[in-house]
């Protein structure tokens, strides 16, 4: 089962060491996605914390959403240039497993932005 | 604490105009159980005494009556059909004047004292029942001229205390009879056993406040003593010359020089199109060229030997009918570019005496005293107050439970107070704002209060702002209100919607980059204010049920509580 989730992954599943290949571009994908939601969120609380005027400090929920979606472009950038220069991915993984990870990611990064607006005090920006 | 404003004349009615405009804005008299400074949980009552019916003063105050009103539904339940405008922001007031019109008297038949004149009022039974009944004219001769006597007086008494003190006399006895029209209106029953601040205010130089006030003064205070443990106060605000008109379109004949009607219509022929004429009817401007030759208006060349007169008798006789008796004048007084006889064309803008002598009202009725009973107290303003170029920073002080109650700050209190509301409270998005407004907190379960506590708050702000405008309008050739225009001007960067005034306010009010302290100070005159739009997000009655008008009055009392004086002021 899970190996068949990490196959899903490469477009090149025939050299002996995909498994191991599958397995760093899967974590790969989790930890930029964690990362990027920690940059975005850290992001926010630094451009409230900077806010010279208490009502600029609340924010919309489009902005919140708009921010959401700021974030999902450096983290596929970031996918595709580790994807670039990792030789094992842009050779296994290939264009296929570049797009299915980055799904995997921003998937992730939306889930842990979303779960993190509503279990802090700035859940009614995004709600 | 109940209170009772009693205008006497135009000048009276326009402090009048200025007291209710000074509560709008904020003034406190007293500090409510949380130690603010506030005027709601008083009450404010203004009888007119005028024989002016329709003067252009009662117009101003009738106008200011009904803002406050507006503004006071606007801050407590939108319902403004009650005649007692009242919310937690400022004081109750009885939004309808009780005119006490002089010349309403006791009748003993419909047309007793019918005629408005001197003679139609003393000689009002011999002229209607004939030679049955002996005339008053012998009597009357020695204190009166037949001019005197017949000039029509539902205008005023154009500088002539001795002619209306004998109409006021005999109006200040009826009102000890409620049924009486004098009587009626003022009711004085309800004031029985009840401790009411009693305030008089007329000019010292004219003619009904001259005889309106000593007159009033000594029929309150003779009911006062008989009646000891009612608790009444009696002040008094005197108006020397504050502003002097110019001369009217011709002159008065000389003593002795008779005129015809052929005279009177070749002078309305001649000056029937002038300013002071304007609006009138044929007989009304027959009347008044008659009492232009006969010297019944305001000349501005007697008003100082008047006020000389009025203070010689205030020292001899009157001074003793008031606990507190203060004196507002101009030593060189603002001059008005248009004349006027009275009426509805005498509309002036207010002017700055009248917003001090409205202030010695505030001190009074906040019980700040003047001195003690065994002692008195000249108080004089610095000499360098300019007469035509006053600052707020020049007006006098006064003090409500120990808080000294600066006028320049209470404006800047009340237009900083504006802008924040108005400019600084995310209105759009309260649910996202709880953790920095605590006002949004409060909307929390009850977002839907949001659309119509918004508007409340907008239109209320925007009677405030009227009325901040309206007390220090700038000085202007045709309407001399004694204001520097700085004042207007720094305080308009508060009340304005232009995107940079707003910008501007909203920079000092920014927080620094690093700490929680305010990038700049908001400045009115000498007075400063430095506090961020984080504090203010703070500032919130304490409960989930107060009302638009506590809220304000939170938020003004902590601007307040902030406001200080420029080093060097």
């Amino acid at each position: 089962m899970l190996l068949n989730l990490l196959e899903w992954f490469m477009d090149d599943s025939s050299p002996a060491n995909w498994e191991e290949v599958a397995s760093r571009w899967v974590i790969t994908a989790i930890v930029i996605a964690v990362l990027g939601a920690g940059v975005i969120f850290a992001f926010k609380a630094f451009r409230k914390s900077m806010a010279e005027i208490a009502k600029k400090k609340i924010w919309t929920r489009g902005q919140t959403w708009l921010l959401i979606l700021v974030g999902i472009f450096p983290i596929f950038l970031t996918l595709l240039a580790i994807w670039y220069f990792d030789d094992d991915f842009s050779n296994y993984a290939k264009i296929g497993g570049l797009l299915k990870g980055t799904l995997l990611a921003w998937f992730l990064y939306v889930l842990l932005m979303a779960v993190g607006h509503l279990v802090s005090p700035w859940r009614r920006e995004l709600i | 604490m109940k209170h009772v404003f009693v205008a006497i004349g135009g000048s009276g009615t326009k402090v009048a105009e200025a007291l209710v405009r000074l509560l709008a804005v904020g003034f406190p008299t007293r500090k409510d159980d949380n130690g603010h400074l506030t005027s709601a949980g008083d009450t404010l009552q203004i009888w007119r005494v005028d024989p002016d019916r329709s003067s252009g003063a009662s117009e101003d105050l009738n106008q200011a009556l009904q803002e406050y009103r507006r503004l006071q539904s606007c801050l407590s339940d939108n319902d403004e059909t009650r005649t007692l405008a009242q919310s937690s922001w400022s004081m109750d007031i009885e939004t309808k004047v009780r005119h006490l019109h002089p010349l309403d008297l006791p009748k003993d038949g419909a047309e007793d004292n019918a005629a408005k004149s001197l003679r139609g009022v003393l000689d009002s039974r011999h002229q209607r029942g004939g030679q049955s009944i002996p005339s008053s004219n012998a009597l009357l001769a020695p204190f009166f001229e037949t001019k005197d006597l017949d000039v029509q007086i539902d205008r005023g008494f154009y500088q002539k205390p001795f002619i209306g003190s004998a109409i006021m006399s005999i109006f200040a006895k009826s009102l000890e009879d409620d049924s009486t029209p004098g009587g009626r209106a003022a009711g004085l029953t309800a004031f029985s056993n009840t401790p009411t601040n009693f305030f008089l205010c007329g000019s010292l130089h004219g003619g009904t406040g001259a005889c309106g006030v000593p007159v009033m003064g000594s029929f309150l205070k003779s009911r006062k003593d008989q009646n000891a443990g009612w608790g009444w106060r009696i002040g008094g605000c005197l108006l020397a010359p504050y502003v002097t008109p110019p001369n009217p379109p011709f002159g008065a004949l000389a003593e002795g020089v008779e005129f015809n009607e052929g005279d009177v219509g070749q002078y309305i022929e001649r000056f029937g199109n002038e300013p002071a004429f304007i609006g009138m009817t044929h007989e009304e401007k027959h009347q008044l060229v008659k009492q232009i030759l006969q010297g019944f208006y305001a000349d501005p060349e007697d008003m100082e030997a008047r006020a000389k007169q009025g203070l010689a008798f205030y020292r001899d006789h009157s001074a003793d009918y008031f606990d507190e008796l203060y004196l507002v004048g101009k030593p060189n007084p603002n001059k008005l570019k248009v004349w006027s006889n009275g009426g509805v064309t005498q509309r002036n803008p207010l002017n700055s005496a009248e917003m001090v002598s409205a202030l010695a009202a505030l001190n009074f009725f906040a019980r700040a005293g003047t001195g003690n009973e065994k002692s008195y107290v000249i108080g004089s303003s610095a000499a360098d107050v300019p007469a035509e170029d006053m600052r707020l920073s020049h007006l006098p002080s006064y003090q409500v439970g120990g808080t000294e109650i600066d006028a320049e700050k209470v404006f800047l209190a009340s237009a900083l107070m504006n802008h924040l509301v108005i400019n600084q409270i995310p209105w759009q998005n309260v649910r996202a704002s709880v953790k920095d407004f605590e006002l949004c907190r409060f909307y929390d379960d009850k977002e839907q209060r949001v659309g119509v506590d918004q508007p409340s708050f907008t239109e209320a702000l925007r009677l405030i702002s009227n009325s901040l405008v309206s007390l220090v309008r700038e000085n202007t050739g045709d309407n001399p209100t004694g204001w520097n225009n700085r004042d207007a001007q720094e305080m308009w960067k508060y009340l304005s919607p232009d995107p940079v005034s707003v910008k501007d306010v909203e920079t000092k009010l920014g927080k620094k980059m690093f700490g929680s302290e305010a990038k700049g100070e908001n400045v009115l005159g000498m007075s400063t204010v430095k506090f961020t739009t984080q504090d203010f997000g703070k500032w919130c009655p304490a409960g989930d049920q107060f009302t638009r008008g506590e809220y304000l009055r939170t938020v003004w009392n902590k601007i307040s509580d902030r406001c200080q004086t420029q080093l060097g002021g």
